[in-house]
């Protein structure tokens, strides 16, 4: 690497299951837990190994596989056209609900704010007009109302109830 | 003696049932536990900032911290900001269908029978409640280039006179001048104190948020019979009608058009056509 003196430098990232990977630099930087982590160790060496302890193997894949894609739509001036959008949805057609909890999670401790927004959205769009009980289970949270709390709130927004999907 | 052996082996036995039970429930919880990732607050409140108000509504309902981040005024706040604006308006219904109007939604929420009520009223004392001129109050909004219009589910008997960031102030019915502002979507409203009594062709009402003091306000025009413009002011706190100096006179030929707020005033086109200036009126002061 140092012989070449101008190749792209190549990051190394190391998951909570112990995956190793290599990242090329301007993709690393767009998580901005790296890129801090290089800005406070500006003398860290070429090989440093950057621990990410709260992200496993399969999301930090497909993160990399997003900014990848973004980076370059960015350096082709691509940035904000239609063809953005037909990769983003493309991207997130095939994932479950299961998986886009685990990228949003991860992306949120990476800090990536591009993708956050994106992710946040696509959760936004799939718990729109859904029942308490079918966002309860997306995230699974317990119901911490006692029967006779949720029967009065209930009543007093029993209108709210109304029109919602199918779950 | 064996009898009671017996009896040892089978409460022996229940026990360890019952153990291995509660042991393998609370393996069930520790990997429910381990499963269900944690979300950070602000990760949950950027996902709920984009669900629409209908939504919002019952999603409020999931668990207590939910509750407590979408009943937030910083929530509030924010979400309306984020919201985009759309246009208000009336459409009669009947209670029987025709070619024109369509009949009522079940579950519409009355504005009329709601204040009645609020004020504990009998029904039957006020025969206008069966009117067959209802409204229901209805929104516009435009979606890639098209325009989409959806019903809030309210209805009414009295106009809207002003709209203001998604509050309504409608005609209030039941009481001879008298005004209620609502919002169609969480259904809360008020009614308002009795102004200045004038018929509706001689007055003109605004309805504007002040930037400054995040107070809303309801602005009141009337005429004369000689041709001098009164104006009163309510402010939606406070609700009491104060009055102030009215546009010079000769300013305004006719009322008919409903003032715009836009950029911390409100404005009125004066004349029915070929007016040359518009007639302004600061809100934050």
């Amino acid at each position: 690497m140092s012989k070449l003196g101008q190749a792209k430098r190549i990051i190394f990232l190391k998951t909570a299951d112990g995956q190793l990977f290599e990242v090329d630099e301007p993709v690393a930087m767009e998580f901005e837990i790296v890129k801090s982590f290089f800005d406070e160790n500006e003398d860290a060496a070429d090989d440093t190994v950057v621990p990410l302890p709260n992200v496993s193997a399969e999301p930090l894949a497909g993160i990399i596989e997003f900014c990848k894609a973004h980076v370059e739509f960015r350096a082709n001036g691509a940035a904000g056209k239609d063809e953005v959008k037909k990769f983003n949805a493309e991207y997130i057609k095939e994932k479950s609900n299961e998986q886009l909890k685990e990228l949003i999670l991860a992306a949120n401790y990476l800090n990536i704010k591009e993708m956050l927004d994106f992710l946040t959205e696509t959760i936004a769009n799939r718990l729109k007009n859904k029942s308490v009980e079918y966002v309860r289970a997306f995230f699974g949270i317990e119901n911490d109302f006692t029967p006779q709390e949720e029967e009065a709130v209930r009543k007093e927004y029993e209108w709210a109830f109304e029109g919602v999907d199918e779950d | 003696m064996a009898r009671s052996t017996g009896n040892n082996n089978t409460n022996l036995l229940r026990l360890v049932e019952e153990r291995a039970l509660s042991k393998k429930v609370e393996e069930e919880q520790k990997k429910q536990e381990i499963g269900v990732p944690y979300f950070h607050k602000d990760c949950i409140s950027n996902i709920l900032i984009r669900l629409p108000l209908q939504s919002l509504s019952s999603t409020r309902f999931v668990c207590k911290p939910w509750y407590g981040i979408i009943n937030s005024a910083n929530f509030i706040n924010a979400h309306f900001h984020g919201s985009e604006s759309v246009l208000i308006f009336l459409k009669s219904v009947e209670s029987l269908p025709t070619a024109s109007a369509r009949p009522e939604q079940p579950n519409t929420f009355s504005v009329e029978a709601s204040l009645l009520q609020q004020n504990s009223f009998s029904i039957f004392d006020h025969p206008i409640t069966n009117s067959t001129s209802k409204f229901c109050i209805q929104f516009m909004y435009f979606k890639e280039g098209k325009s989409k219009s959806e019903e809030y589910k309210v209805s009414c008997l009295g106009n809207i006179r002003a709209t203001c960031n998604g509050l309504v102030l409608l005609d209030n019915r039941l009481k001879k001048g008298g005004l209620v502002v609502m919002n169609p979507v969480t259904r809360k409203m008020v009614a308002l104190p009795v102004g200045t009594l004038y018929p509706p062709h001689d007055e003109s009402y605004g309805f504007a948020l002040s930037e400054a003091t995040g107070e809303y306000k309801v602005v009141h025009l009337f005429r004369d019979s000689l041709g001098y413009i009164s104006c009163e002011i309510l402010n939606l706190g406070t609700r009491f009608w104060r009055g102030v100096n009215g546009p010079s006179f000769g300013l305004f030929g006719w009322f008919g058009y409903k003032p715009v707020s836009a950029i911390g005033a409100l404005h009125w086109i004066p004349e029915i056509d070929a007016s040359e200036y518009i007639v302004s009126m600061e809100v934050d002061q």
